[in-house]
């Protein structure tokens, strides 16, 4: 206190300063501003309402479940009112206002959720972040603000150009929404859905082809089912192919142009085309006229099928429409009546290139030409076309040296009289050669064969003819005797006649011995257990046992035909 | 009362708040003065304490409302988005059974911004209106009021914490709400408004009622 009292404090410096520059008021007035901003901020950003019905709230949170557009948050899920009318749900969204632009009345929505699918698996994402709603803004269009939702993600947004066609089908086979659309091994489009056609007989689908491809389809275009695997069995061996990996799990729609089609229009959108099952079906498409013949067969049909190609001399011209079955009560009979189609445009006119035919002169000449084959002997008969699969087809052939048989008992459709099958013939030639064979009396044949030999036998061995023998010697002696006689007593001329005659009997001595040395031989050979009776009677056991075999063979044949290719199993 | 103890004032003098110099305020006039020592600003009470504290606070409680209303903090974990403003997460909290954690939070987070606000607005308006009842209780009231006002900022380092440690992209991500920002304006606004305020002035009016006696 001492040192103070003494001590002046010391004086301030001044200077001027800027303490009243910035007013602390600017705090409070700054903060206001911020609070102020947040808040209009806050309800500026607030977007409108908008309600989407759902069939159910799958995987939906109110505030948590996102609607996005191209991947960017656009709007939240607020809540979720269940329809009174069972309807299902409404989905309440608070839409930002960037957004507002897309609520019109061709937006759609729909919910991404992870699915597994023939086309893949997608909305992997949402196994994770959980579901969400998705919006495809359209093209525009008035304000709205109640939606309906999708079931399923559509196949295309509104941001892919393109052309939708309706492909009419039999049966929708592995055709699915997604299945992609390939022309010339690129996927430029998908099949958007289909539904059954209003006869209830077809399947319409919606193939969306994406520009520019969509140009391409014009209409003379064919579309086919790609899909699947394409087994084909040739003499080069069995082909499997499939269009692509995909095509073979999910199908596949592929289209082309021929090239006389080339030059027609570009098909507008909703063009309805016929979708073929294949691409054979699509190539056979072209033949357009068609003359139904009918054929009765008189054999199995089995392995013929409806489809199945008819050939004339191994070049198709049509297919097997119908097969069926008639019996006739009356004279218990049954009919194999078999309907073919036979496609004239198939066959080429000949000429000299000269004359321009019109499509129906051309069409009326080739029907000429069919008519004009069955009168100069045209049959139809059944071929094996597949030796694995014993798929038949029905050849023609001209067999004019066999009598035609017509069956037909109604006018409705032409004939063409049948042969049996070549198979059929070999059964029938090998049965015959058996029942000839059956009426040889082989046995019987046998035994008088034995009995001659035996007979022979007992002749020989009787001594009768070792008597005669001795007889013949006797009468030779004697004759001698005379004869020295006559040449003592008689002329020598007559003596040398004598001579001649001595010198004829030795002659006849020598022939009766070598006849004695014959028979002793035959004798030997004809004995029991000589080897040559012995031979005889094993080939007359042979001679039975091959009978025997053949009439074996001939039954097998007859059950089984098949056999003389494929051989014995 | 109090003791009379000659302050710095009554004699004509001031104290650098820096260097704690006295230095005589005979020549000071409206401008500024500078320690001749250290060069530091001069003023024998903190200029403008008063509207300076009155500014900040009512700046406080502006920002005290979106704080409260926007959410403070996102939680996005496995594709749900959690969103949670104070109130909520202390609601949550409490529902989920962890009532400590809930009652800290609650204090830490929205009483104590609240208490300070009334507390420093109660001794502003107090000094202005030159009460001289519990001085010393106001002064308890103040230190108080300074001490718990950094307690506050425990949300803030949380959600801080957690936005910097939780990057687990699809799994869980935590990101600030604009409530966020707002709470950390309020805490800071109002630490700044108890800086400003200069508790010698709840003993000067004493001083000042002596003075008239």
């Amino acid at each position: 206190m001492t040192e103070t009292d003494n001590q002046e404090p010391p004086k301030a410096k001044v200077r001027r300063g800027y303490a009243s520059l910035m007013s602390i008021w600017l705090v409070p007035i700054i903060a206001l501003g911020v609070a102020a901003f947040l808040i209009v901020k806050t309800f500026v950003e607030k977007g409108q309402e908008i309600s989407i019905t759902f069939e159910n709230a799958e995987g939906m949170e109110p505030g948590k479940t996102l609607l996005k557009y191209k991947d960017v948050n656009i709007g939240q899920l607020s809540r979720i009112d269940i329809l009174d009318d069972d309807k299902g749900v409404s989905l309440v969204v608070e839409v930002d206002k960037v957004a507002d632009k897309y609520l019109t009345e061709t937006a759609r929505f729909w919910i991404v959720s992870p699915k597994i699918g023939l086309q893949g698996i997608t909305g992997l994402q949402t196994i994770l972040s959980g579901s969400f709603i998705e919006i495809d803004p359209g093209e525009g269009g008035e304000k709205k603000k109640q939606f309906n939702g999708l079931a399923t993600p559509p196949v295309i947004t509104s941001n892919d150009k393109g052309t939708e066609f309706i492909l009419s089908t039999g049966k929708l086979s592995n055709i699915d929404r997604g299945t992609p659309i390939i022309y010339k091994g690129l996927q430029v489009g998908k099949v958007l859905g289909y539904q059954l056609a209003k006869d209830n007989h077809a399947v319409d689908l919606f193939a969306f082809v994406k520009a520019p491809f969509d140009a391409l389809v014009l209409e003379g275009t064919n579309f086919w089912n790609a899909g699947g695997v394409n087994i084909s069995v040739s003499t080069s061996g069995v082909e499997v192919g499939a269009e692509s990996l995909q095509s073979l799990i999910a199908g596949a729609v592929e289209f082309d142009t021929l090239k006389i089609y080339e030059n027609t229009f570009k098909a507008e959108k909703g063009h309805q085309f016929k979708l073929y099952d294949n691409v054979a079906a699509k190539n056979n498409a072209k033949y357009t006229e068609k003359v139904v013949y009918i054929m009765y067969f008189d054999g199995s049909v089995s392995g013929l099928a409806v489809g199945a190609s008819v050939e004339f001399k191994g070049i198709k011209i049509g297919g097997v429409r119908n097969i069926a079955l008639e019996i006739d009560e009356e004279n218990k009979k049954y009919y194999i009546p078999v309907l073919i189609e036979i496609e004239p445009q198939r066959i080429n006119l000949t000429d000299d290139g000269t004359k321009i035919l019109s499509v129906v002169e051309a069409g009326k000449l080739r029907r000429q030409v069919v008519s004009g084959l069955i009168h100069r002997g045209l049959k139809g008969k059944l071929k094996s076309s597949n030796f694995l699969t014993g798929q038949l087809i029905i050849d023609l052939d001209l067999i004019p040296d066999k009598p035609a048989v017509y069956v037909a008992k109604s006018k409705k459709y032409p004939e063409i009289p049948t042969v049996p099958t070549d198979i059929d013939e070999i059964t029938n030639s090998v049965a015959q050669l058996v029942a000839k064979f059956e009426k040889i009396p082989i046995d019987e044949l046998g035994i008088s064969l034995t009995n001659t030999v035996e007979g022979i036998d007992k002749f020989i061995n009787s001594g009768d003819l070792q008597a005669m023998i001795k007889e013949y010697t006797k009468l030779a002696v004697s004759v001698q005797v005379i004869a020295k006689n006559v040449s003592s007593e008689t002329l020598p001329g007559f003596n040398m006649t004598l001579d001649e005659t001595r010198g004829a009997v030795k002659k006849v001595d020598a022939t009766l011995v070598a006849a004695q040395r014959l028979f002793s031989n035959a004798n030997s050979l004809i004995a029991d257990g000589s080897p040559l009776k012995y031979d005889l009677t094993v080939m007359l056991q042979e001679l039975a046992a091959a009978s025997r075999a053949v009439r074996g063979l001939a039954d097998f044949l007859e059950r089984n035909p098949s056999s003389l290719i494929s051989g014995k199993r | 009362m109090t003791v009379l103890a000659p302050t710095a004032q009554s004699m004509n003098a001031m104290s650098c708040h820096i260097c704690g110099l006295l230095v005589s305020t005979d020549y000071i006039t409206a401008h500024s003065a500078h320690c001749p020592r250290c060069d530091a600003r001069l003023h024998s009470r903190k200029p403008n304490s008063l509207n300076r504290t009155l500014a900040l606070l009512i700046a406080a409680a502006i920002f005290y409302v979106p704080a409260n209303i926007y959410p403070v903090l996102t939680l996005v974990s496995f594709g749900k988005a959690t969103t949670n403003t104070i109130m909520g997460g202390v609601i949550e909290l409490a529902q989920g059974g962890q009532w400590t954690i809930a009652v800290i939070v609650f204090v830490a987070s929205v009483l104590v911004p609240i208490f300070k606000i009334v507390a420093l607005l109660f001794l502003v308006l107090s000094v202005r209106m030159k009460k001289t009842r519990a001085l010393r209780q106001r002064s308890v009231l103040y230190r108080f009021t300074e001490f718990v006002g950094r307690w506050s900022m425990i949300d803030i380092f949380m959600i801080s914490i957690l936005i910097a440690l939780v990057k687990l992209q699809s799994i869980a991500t935590v990101t600030a709400g604009p409530g966020a920002i707002a709470f950390a304006a309020v805490v800071i606004i109002t630490m700044f408004a108890a800086m400003a305020f200069d508790p010698r002035l709840i003993w000067d009016v004493s001083r000042e009622e002596d003075d008239r006696n």
